[in-house]
Order: C-alpha cells, then sequence, then structure tokens
C-alpha cells in the first residue's frame, strides 16, 4: 500500500475540522477533511512544544501541545510508543519540534468533532526549520485556498475537472468532500491566517505573535472598560469589538484564548470579566 | 411557422440530446406549445433538453483540439484527411460505416460516420450535430443519422495539423499511443536482442526535451546518432518498472531536425511534484523537492555477502550463511513534499556527503564505540526534518515510488525573500 503523504497544514485549519471519512475496508485509511480540502491520514507540522503533561500516573499516556502561528495542536501519545513516549516526556518546553503524525479525532457527542494528532516522529529542530515550514505550510494552504474558489465557480464541481486545472487527485477528493460537508468556506479568513503567518515570520521571534498579542490586548482592555460589576454580556463584547472593526471570528477566538490563558472568567454563563 | 419537415429533425436533435428515452409525441406536444408561444426554436429545444435532463446543443462551431470526449451537438469544420468504408453487423444486420481521419488547424481526429454521406478524401465539410466517443484514449467524431453534412470551398481549410498528439515528455504516460515526440538524444547504445526468435538490433538511451527526459527504445535502425535532435511520430509509450519509456517501431516516421533547435542547455531536469512522479509511476532524471520525514532500518553502515552483494543481517547473508562482509554505506529514507511521499535510496558517495564522513571514517567510529548503529543515529540527526534537491530515477510498483538519488542538495532554510514575495503576492 502506498505511505500516505504528510499534510503541511497550518492549526488554524486543521482545528477547524468537523469531517471524518472513514476507510471502507478495514485496512483503508481514515482521513479527515479540513475546510481547505486536505483530507488528512498524515501530517508534518513544525512549531513550538509548548507544554508535555501526563495524563496518567505511569506515564503511558501523554498530551503535548505544539503552537504554530495560528494555534495550537493537540497531541496524543499513548503506551503503544514508548520510545516516543520517554523522547517526548524529556523534551524541554518551549522548545522547536518537528512533527510527523496521523489525524485522530475525537467525538464526545453525535455531531462535535474534535480532532487531534497522534506523533509518529518527533524532532527537536531549530528556528531555520521552522521557518521553511511555515512558509511551506502558507504556500501549500493558499493552493488550497486557490482550488477552493476554483471549485466555487464551476458550475458542477467533480473531481475530475479539478484534476484537469491541474490538482492532484488527493487533494481534488478532498475539495470535493469539504463542499459538500461545509458549503461556503470563508476565504478570505484563510486569506489572513497565511498573512498571519507570514507576519510572524518578519518578526522572528516565536513568543511573540505580536499581531495576535496587540488583538488580545485591546479586547481584554475592551472587557476590563466595560465589565461592571457582573461583567459584560458576550453578545454585547463582540457588538463592541465589531464597533472597534475586528473581525467577528478573531473576536470569538481571542475570547477562547484569554479564556484558556486565564485571564478572563465567566462569572455567570455568557458573562465575561477580567481575572 | 415551422415547416413540418425541420420540425420532425428538430425533435430529433432533442432525443438524441437527452441522456433517456422520452416519448417522442410528449416532446413534439411540448415543442409545439413552446412555440405557439413565440418561443424561438432554438430556446425551445433548449428549454426541453433542459427539462428532460440531457447536454445542451452546441451552435457555436468547434475547434478539434477543444473537443472533448462525450460532447453532443458538435459543430465542425474540417478536412477529411482519409476515410475507408467497413461493414459491420449490428444487431444481426449487415451495415455499411465509413471510419478515417479529419482534421482542422488544431488537431487531428479519427472519425466514424454511421450513414453515406458521400463524402470523400480531401473534400472540406461543415458537420452540424455530431458527437464524440472515447476511442484510445482520445476523443472521436461520430457522424449519426441526425448529423448534417455540407460541403464547403476546399480553400476554407488550408492546413490540417497532421500529428495526432504531440506530447511534451513530462505528458507522457505509460499506455499513450500514437504520439508525437521532439526531443534529443542525450545517449545511444546499439544492442542485440531476440524477439521472436530472431535477433535484432535494437538502439535505445535517453532523450531530453524541455519539460523532462525519458528512455527510449528504437525497434528500426533509422541512422540516428547521439545528440541528433528529432521527431518521433506514431511512437508509443510503455511502462517499464512503473515509469514512461518511448518506443518507436517500422510504423512510425523519424524526422531529423536541425541540430541547433532544442539546445542542450535548455534540455533540464525539471522539478516535478511528488503526486506528479506517482501519477506518471516514475522518470528519468528528475529533480524533487522533499523533507525527509523518515529513515528506514538498514540505512547507515551496512555490511553485504562477497558473494551476492546482499545485506548481511547479524554477519549473515540469506543464501551464503557466515561471510566476511564487504563494509558499505547507504540511506533509505521517506521523503515527502505534501503531495506525496517516496522512498529515496542514497548510495555511498550521497551518503559520505549527507554525513561529511567517509567510509573510513564511519568505520572507525563504529568500532572505537562499538556500535554501528551509531552512525544510523548520526543520519537521522542530519537529515530527519531537513529540506532537500535530490535528482534522479524514479520507479514504481504497488507499494510505491522509488527513487535513485544521484545528486542531493541541501536546500537552504533562509527563506526572508521567498517569505516577502509570497507576502506582496498576496496583498496584491
Amino acid at each position: 500500500m502506498m505511505r500516505e503523504q504528510a499534510w503541511r497544514l497550518f492549526a488554524g485549519e486543521y482545528n477547524e475540522t468537523t469531517c471524518k471519512v472513514e476507510g471502507e475496508g478495514d485496512r483503508d485509511p481514515s482521513y479527515v477533511v479540513t475546510p481547505l480540502g486536505a483530507k488528512v491520514n498524515r501530517l508534518y507540522v513544525v512549531g513550538v512544544l509548548t507544554n508535555v503533561e501526563d495524563l496518567s500516573s505511569e506515564g503511558e499516556m501523554l498530551r503535548a501541545h505544539v503552537s504554530d502561528p495560528t494555534g495550537v495542536f493537540v497531541l496524543y501519545a499513548g503506551q503503544y510508543q514508548p520510545e516516543l513516549l520517554d523522547y517526548l516526556a524529556h523534551m524541554d518546553t518551549p522548545s522547536y519540534v518537528a512533527l510527523v503524525g496521523k489525524s485522530r479525532t475525537y467525538e464526545p457527542e453525535e455531531g462535535t468533532i474534535y480532532v487531534s494528532v497522534r506523533p509518529e516522529l518527533i524532532k527537536e529542530v531549530d528556528a531555520s526549520v521552522r521557518n521553511y515550514w511555515i512558509l511551506e505550510a502558507c504556500r501549500h494552504t493558499k493552493k488550497r485556498i486557490e482550488a477552493v474558489v476554483e471549485a466555487d465557480n464551476m458550475t458542477s464541481p467533480s473531481v475530475d475537472e479539478l484534476k484537469s486545472l491541474g490538482y492532484d487527485t488527493a487533494l481534488a477528493e478532498g475539495i470535493i468532500a469539504s463542499l459538500s460537508h461545509y458549503g461556503k468556506i470563508d476565504i478570505d479568513s484563510y486569506y489572513s491566517l497565511i498573512k498571519e503567518a507570514l507576519a510572524s515570520l518578519k518578526t522572528g521571534d516565536i513568543n511573540t505573535h505580536s499581531h495576535t498579542q496587540e488583538i488580545e490586548e485591546k479586547i481584554l482592555g475592551l472587557i476590563a472598560k466595560n465589565e461592571g460589576d457582573e461583567g459584560i454580556p458576550w453578545e454585547k463584547l463582540v457588538k463592541k469589538g465589531i464597533e472597534a472593526k475586528f473581525d467577528k471570528e478573531v473576536i470569538e477566538k481571542t475570547l477562547e484564548s484569554l479564556m484558556d490563558k486565564g485571564l478572563i472568567y465567566e462569572p455567570q454563563l455568557g458573562r465575561l470579566k477580567t481575572a | 411557422m415551422v415547416e413540418e419537415n425541420n420540425f420532425e429533425s428538430d425533435l430529433d436533435d432533442v432525443i438524441n440530446a437527452l441522456d433517456e428515452d422520452i416519448d417522442r409525441s410528449e416532446l413534439k406536444k411540448k415543442l409545439e406549445e413552446y412555440l405557439s408561444y413565440g418561443v424561438p426554436l432554438d430556446q425551445a429545444k433548449n428549454t426541453l433538453i433542459k427539462q428532460y435532463g440531457g447536454t445542451l446543443i452546441v451552435s457555436q462551431k468547434k475547434n478539434l483540439k477543444d473537443v472533448q470526449v462525450n460532447e453532443r451537438g458538435l459543430n465542425i469544420v474540417c478536412r477529411i484527411i482519409s476515410i475507408n468504408p467497413k461493414e459491420i453487423e449490428v444487431k444481426g444486420e449487415k451495415r455499411k460505416i465509413f471510419y478515417g481521419f479529419l482534421g482542422d488547424e488544431t488537431a487531428t481526429r479519427t472519425f466514424t460516420s454511421w450513414k453515406d454521406f458521400e463524402i470523400n478524401k480531401g473534400d472540406v465539410i461543415q458537420i452540424t450535430n455530431a458527437y464524440s466517443r472515447e476511442w484510445r484514449k482520445e476523443p472521436q467524431i461520430n457522424l449519426s443519422e441526425s448529423t448534417d453534412v455540407t460541403q464547403l470551398d476546399p480553400s476554407t481549410i488550408e492546413s490540417v495539423v497532421r500529428s495526432p498528439a504531440t506530447a511534451k515528455i513530462i505528458d507522457l504516460r505509460g499506455g499513450m499511443g500514437n504520439v508525437e515526440v521532439t526531443a534529443r538524444l542525450l545517449s545511444l547504445e546499439e544492442k542485440i536482442v531476440t524477439a521472436r526468435g530472431k535477433e535484432k538490433k535494437i538502439y535505445s538511451g535517453i532523450m531530453g526535451d524541455t519539460t523532462g527526459k525519458i528512455p527510449y527504445t528504437s525497434w528500426k535502425d533509422f541512422g540516428l546518432n547521439e545528440n541528433d535532435v528529432i521527431t518521433v511520430t506514431n511512437g508509443y509509450v510503455k511502462s517499464w518498472r512503473g515509469a514512461p519509456q518511448l518506443v518507436f517501431d517500422e510504423n512510425s516516421q523519424v524526422e531529423k531536425l536541425d541540430s541547433d533547435k532544442l539546445p542542450l542547455q535548455d534540455i533540464g531536469t525539471s522539478l516535478v511534484s511528488i503526486s506528479i512522479l506517482i501519477e506518471r509511476g516514475g522518470g528519468a532524471d528528475v529533480m524533487v523537492e522533499g523533507t525527509v520525514l523518515e529513515v528506514i532500518k538498514d540505512s547507515g553502515l551496512i555490511y553485504r555477502c562477497p558473494e551476492c552483494n546482499r545485506v548481511l543481517k547479524n554477519g549473515m547473508c540469506g543464501t551464503h550463511g557466515e561471510v566476511q562482509g564487504i563494509p558499505d554505506l547507504r540511506i533509505k529514507a521517506i521523503l515527502d513534499d505534501g503531495t506525496g511521499s517516496l522512498n529515496a535510496l542514497f548510495n555511498r558517495e550521497r551518503t559520505e556527503q549527507i554525513l561529511g564522513m567517509t567510509l573510513d571514517e564511519c568505520k572507525q567510529t563504529a568500532e572505537e564505540v562499538m556500535n554501528p548503529a551509531l552512525i544510523e543515529h548520526k543520519i537521522i540527526d542530519n537529515i530527519i526534518a531537513r529540506p532537500l534537491q535530490v535528482t534522479g530515477d524514479a520507479f514504481s510498483d504497488e507499494f510505491g515510488l522509488t527513487f535513485l538519488v544521484h545528486t542531493v542538495h541541501m536546500l537552504s532554510l533562509d527563506i526572508t525573500k521567498q517569505a516577502n514575495d509570497l507576502l506582496k503576492e498576496l496583498e496584491e
């Protein structure tokens, strides 16, 4: 059987995935299909290993996070990979890592899918390898965006028609699966994703995603200004954010990130307050 | 009003364009209804076709090179290059059909006519409402009972494209027939082979154009010399170990061109994506860029059997038992460019280059620490996650592509310029 290629894609695209394609036979691989039509069984990421946590007392299940300029990949490594577990457990954080892994999904309930990565190989690398990967991921993401646009312009998009434009089979199949699952794709948000990633290259430093940080500071400021005693209602904050010229999606992502960092919390459901 | 006569042939058009059989009287009723409301005939016909699910009648003239497989309502102006009658049996009935080649300024195609339109070789004709099918992976023009043929002045088409399918080397795939290729012979050797009990001299080597290189075999003596620039007409493409190979023989024509055509420096080793290489099944002297994602076991310092050259396992050869192994270096690695992956094989010289160590140095180092696996670890350190550019020959089987690396080159990781260029491109 042919080895599956390792897709280059950002966490910002991967984590939006809600489409799963199961292999038909026992030995057929399964895939997840991202909104931009990457039909992923294997992926290759170079990012920053930010933390490694032990999910069991014996260290036979580890969870780790690898961050890229657009988001965070969640990794689960299990007991069947003793060498990798050992290596991962002893890695310094933060550090640059190259990661080859398989796509995994978790469905807590019908209709909800979370994607993660089961690592096959992790290796510490330097910043230049990371930068090279960012450029590569940008190029591949751009190609997928263009393929989505092409398919959108077709009266009846098909794998064959996409292939006749020069897209390879895997991508053509992914794009068609994506269209039927996700419907209309917000192209612009993915263009901003690429720009953000490229911008991060210019600053060169890993720990300051200056752009993201700036937005977070501004949103945090908005909450602090309007929270009162009981916190500001979610919708009201989003409205204020939009008035301040932020994208709705950017605001929501920023809120999630602030929440993750413990900088804001919900005193009651639907209200936000600074910690 | 529309004459009764034309009306019937219009119904034929509609019926031919539909995917399913629809009752003729039903269609007639509908068509009459539209016409009685003053809908123009063409619109009425296309409306019916849309309603019952068919392919719309194309009324514009098409160039032959734009005709795809399974098109209907084709309108073509062409010259009959050849036409031959043929008796066939359809459902127990003998029928006379015609076949041959027709062409225009853009392409030449085969055709079949299911009716005698009284056309002859050299005629320039306008064909209305023909359809196309696939024949030997090419569109074939079909003239049916409902096709109209009108004779035109022969000067309408001055010259016809002769070549059936002009191809660039990168586009050649195993199984293609009747191809025309222009290339420079980069190498040439004579071989004697035995074919059907007879000894025969064949000529083979590598030929190249601006898109790539391909091995070739000529079964006829065309008086070829190394460095000739030739156009091969009516060649065909075979697969050898999965990779395409051009073959020509007594059915082919070879024309020698001016030797300053296709200068050697334009014949490059072009960069291809691994997905294209997989689709082609391989290729001669191709270039790919990718990242090494895995180093496969038995890479590094290995020992080979002096008898059969096979790699020893624990000092033992599978065939010759315990032997004094000959040391060697090699790397087997997975190279992946995000579109596909391949098994890259690096020989001793390339491995020495990657390690920055000679075989002797590797042996010494491994002996000092008494661990031959040390070299493998060193290789892993040096090339995993490392973007490489490699050139070499690629072959394929059911397990995927194998790539014999001729040259290897570490790609520069300084991507500031490319990143800025991409950003500029996005901002436009």
